[in-house]
């Protein structure tokens, strides 16, 4: 019994030395400094204000054949609209054409001559809009602002007789569809996983660069000693960063915090942990820090596209769908969305951080694994 | 008449004083060897002097031209082999030779350089799958494509087999002409004989020119004279090794090795390595670069998994209980691989902590080690910008804060002046007297006689075994030297 505890002794007081070592290094190298400081700040503050998916300043052309009271009617309700910024008067196709091909207008709206005409004698009529399929994102938008106006302004002129269904859109948890919140939160979730990465990723290579992994491993410092040693650091400062940009984009930028502030820390703490376990893995298999920083991107933009950030995961393919089951970015964007904007329930977030301890699990036994593999 | 005229030559990177205000004639047609050890100056003056680097103050003329001004013209003329010879390792011998015959715009007839290097039979062998030796032997022939007037060869001897060593300064003898120069630069002090004169540098300043005969016609008499030229060592009392305390034991063979094998697919790195080390015994692992000898100690402290095998540190197995069995050893890597962002103070705390020194008496510990490394002065200052010595002295200190029973030493002399080898070997010898078992490899084969048994290595397999004393009456060689070429050509004459 008593060996068991002097054993433990000995072990916990081995661990506490590397780990102060770790600190020490971390922030003596002002290469590592500036990219837990400044880097995250700097992009959460440029980000904010750079990355937006709404389209507004959409320039159209317009071909008006009619020309008439209706015509002008229709074209000046594109001109209140404030998504639309700019309107060229185009006399025929072929500029239309242009204007589309040199992208100086995303879309072209196209007015038959016997748009009055069939108006008045209640006929059906039909306006013709071309939008930009190269940028297909914001031609869809466009189109369907465009699309949304004319509807109006036909419910105006030819207001329905009968029974007709009126849609009233009410956009729950963010009632303003303000882009911000959503891109702040994000943002705090992709460069917690940039920074945990880098950290994380490079310190095991630095080691080996130097030389100095040797003398790690010569000492009496197990596998699995190290890798705690190589985790907890990484992992305070990343949870450190993470809760200082949450709770700057709650303050400064007014993003609401609706859920649990105490699930929230639950689940920085096991997303970072696993995104610790993957760093650790990279950094494990690398000789050099070169090649742990392209490690490090070869998870990284593939972990971003499959985490549903760039397109809902239930839209991908099958085979995607699956691998997104193995992506801690996912259950981490999902759930700190979740906590931010519903307060979503503790089952639920149970749910989504026991995959996320499952993978840092995996990941971390792979890495101290793979320390003792590579050793050769 | 003079190929390479310096005056008054000085240049610092930083802080540091690389070359101190150096004046030297370097003769036409002659074989100059620069001695020095790692950071005296050498590979600085050599760059200075074919124009790759920039002086602080001072003049160069090489072959009667300003190397930075007529760079061009210079280039032409010289040969340069640095350091690490640029060779491409998928290449085979023959596109390297045809690379740099076209660079140089040269002809393609390398029959005459292919003869003289004896890589007739290899020329279609990848430069990568080549020896350390035959590495060499092709960046120079490389080097002597079109004949150059002027040779630099930068430390073209380090680390190769003793065999191999002496075909390179015959190769290059028998190579230049009466109007080629030759400059040479080395480590080892044992070379001054090859050479018609010798320029030994320390600490960026020349302490000797001249022809190594006026110093002493035997090599020890020289390695006296070069000391004394240092500024003399007075042989005293290791304070390391006074207060040394290790853990009694009753183990009799403190390390072993119980047929080694190391296999990288069909390569057998390392062949049935087999020895015991006796307790307090110093036992070194001899051999060229590339024989084995860095696997056989990889493997001895688990760095390297045997493929077969089992090392033992006190009658534990490495691999079965790896923590217990490092806890009674000390190692010292070949390089600096301390952590250069950590202060003195900050590293010994470290491995003070990792190697399970009770918090409590750490402080006291750090003190003694302190004190009796003289570290007063330094303990605050980074270590990457130590001075050489200086780092040297603090890996050794992290390996014995511990005071371990059992010392592993990976090349710790490789760079090191000759005094600070000789004041490294007193400590060494000191602490074995106090118990320490240790294992020691080394490319110096004057070192062996350090060491109170040797392992030769040649091509993965102990060659040799026995103490120093033992193996040169096997051949009735003088010198360690002379031993080691003649047990290789015993056992089948050199490289295949």
């Amino acid at each position: 019994m008593r060996e068991i505890f002097t054993g433990l002794k000995q072990k916990l007081s081995r661990v506490i030395s590397l780990v102060k070592k770790e600190f020490i290094i971390i922030w003596k190298d002002p290469k590592s400094r500036g990219m837990i400081v400044g880097l995250p700040l700097i992009q959460l503050l440029i980000f904010a204000n750079a990355i937006t998916m709404e389209v507004t300043n959409i320039d159209m052309a317009v071909l008006d054949r009619a020309n008439t009271t209706e015509s002008r009617e229709l074209i000046s309700k594109f001109d209140d609209s404030t998504r639309f910024r700019k309107i060229i008067y185009v006399n025929n196709e072929n500029d239309i054409k242009n204007l589309i091909a040199n992208q100086k207008v995303q879309i072209a709206l196209e007015i038959q001559n016997d748009f009055s005409n069939s108006i008045k004698a209640k006929r059906p009529t039909y306006i013709q809009i071309i939008a930009d399929g190269r940028q297909t994102n914001s031609a869809s938008i466009a189109s369907a602002y465009a699309s949304q106006i004319i509807g109006e302004y036909s419910n105006f002129v030819v207001p329905q007789k009968s029974v007709s269904i009126n849609s009233v859109i009410r956009n729950w948890y963010n009632p303003n569809l303000n882009y911000r919140w959503f891109i702040m939160q994000t943002m705090v979730v992709l460069l917690a996983l940039v920074i945990t990465l880098l950290l994380t990723a490079l310190s095991i290579a630095r080691e080996k660069e130097n030389g100095t992994f040797d003398q790690l491993v010569v000492s009496p410092l197990s596998s699995g000693e190290i890798l705690i040693g190589k985790t907890i650091p990484p992992l305070f400062i990343s949870l450190a960063l993470t809760t200082i940009m949450t709770i700057i984009v709650t303050i400064f930028f007014d993003v609401p915090l609706v859920g649990s502030k105490l699930l929230l820390l639950l689940l920085f703490v096991s997303a970072l942990l696993s995104i610790v376990g993957v760093g650790l893995f990279i950094s494990s298999i690398c000789k050099t820090q070169q090649q742990a920083i392209l490690g490090v991107m070869t998870f990284q933009i593939p972990a971003v596209l499959l985490s549903g950030f760039v397109s809902p995961i239930e839209d991908m393919p099958k085979i995607a769908q699956f691998i997104t089951l193995f992506n801690p970015l996912r259950y981490f964007l999902s759930t700190t969305r979740g906590i931010f904007f519903k307060d979503m329930a503790v089952q639920d977030v149970m749910t989504n951080i026991l995959p996320l301890l499952f993978i840092a699990m995996i990941t971390l036994s792979i890495a101290s694994w793979t320390f003792k593999r590579k050793l050769d | 008449m003079n190929a390479v005229e310096i005056k008054n030559l000085t240049k610092n990177f930083g802080n540091i004083i690389a070359i101190d205000n150096i004046s030297l004639n370097i003769k036409k047609g002659q074989i100059t060897g620069l001695i020095g050890a790692d950071a005296s100056g050498k590979t600085t003056l050599m760059r200075l002097i074919i124009g790759l680097l920039l002086s602080d103050k001072g003049e160069i003329s090489t072959l009667e031209l300003n190397p930075r001004a007529q760079k061009e013209a210079v280039t032409a003329c010289i040969g340069y082999m640095p350091q690490k010879f640029g060779m491409y390792e998928d290449l085979t011998v023959k596109e390297n030779l045809d690379l740099y015959a076209d660079l140089k715009g040269v002809s393609h007839d390398f029959e005459k350089v292919l003869t003289f290097t004896n890589l007739t039979k290899f020329q279609n062998r990848l430069a990568g799958k080549l020896s350390g030796g035959m590495k060499q032997k092709l960046g120079l022939a490389c080097t002597l494509l079109g004949s150059p007037e002027l040779l630099i060869l930068d430390e073209p001897s380090v680390g190769v087999d003793p065999i191999s060593r002496r075909e390179l300064i015959k190769l290059v003898k028998d190579s230049i002409t009466e109007n080629t120069t030759v400059l040479w630069s080395t480590a080892y002090l044992d070379e001054a004989q090859n050479f018609d004169e010798a320029i030994i540098l320390d600490k960026g300043k020349i302490i000797y020119q001249g022809p190594h005969q006026k110093l002493g016609d035997t090599n020890q008499k020289f390695e006296e004279k070069v000391i004394e030229l240092m500024g003399g060592y007075k042989e005293k009392e290791s304070e390391i090794a006074k207060d040394y305390n290790i853990k009694n034991t009753d183990v009799e063979f403190v390390v072993e090795a119980d047929d080694l094998v190391k296999k990288y697919g069909e390569f057998y790195a390392v062949k049935n390595n087999t020895f015991k080390i006796r307790r307090g015994e110093i036992f070194g692992l001899l051999g060229p670069n590339g024989a084995g000898k860095s696997t056989s100690f990889k493997m001895m402290c688990g760095l390297s998994t045997p493929t077969n095998g089992t090392a033992r540190i006190m009658g534990v197995d490495i691999k079965k209980n790896p923590t217990k069995a490092r806890s009674n050893l000390g190692y010292m890597a070949q390089k600096f691989s301390l952590y250069g962002d950590l202060t003195v103070l900050e590293n010994l705390r470290f491995f003070a902590g990792v190697y399970g020194i009770p918090i409590l008496k750490r402080k006291k510990r750090l003190d003694e080690i302190i004190k009796i490394f003289n570290f007063e002065e330094y303990q605050d200052i980074m270590s990457k910008e130590l001075p050489l010595g200086i780092k040297q002295r603090l890996s050794m200190a992290c390996a014995l804060i511990h005071e371990p029973a059992v010392l592993f030493l990976d090349e710790p002399t490789s760079g090191v002046d000759i005094i600070g080898r000789k004041e490294f070997w007193t400590h060494i010898n000191a602490l074995s007297k106090k118990g320490v078992t240790v294992l020691v490899t080394t490319h110096f084969m004057d070192e062996a006689e350090y060491c109170d048994r040797i392992s030769l290595f040649y091509n993965g397999e102990t060659v040799a075994i026995g103490t120093p004393d033992e193996l040169k009456k096997s051949v009735n060689a003088n010198s360690m030297e002379e031993t080691f070429i003649k047990i290789l050509e015993k056992n089948q004459g050199g490289e295949e």
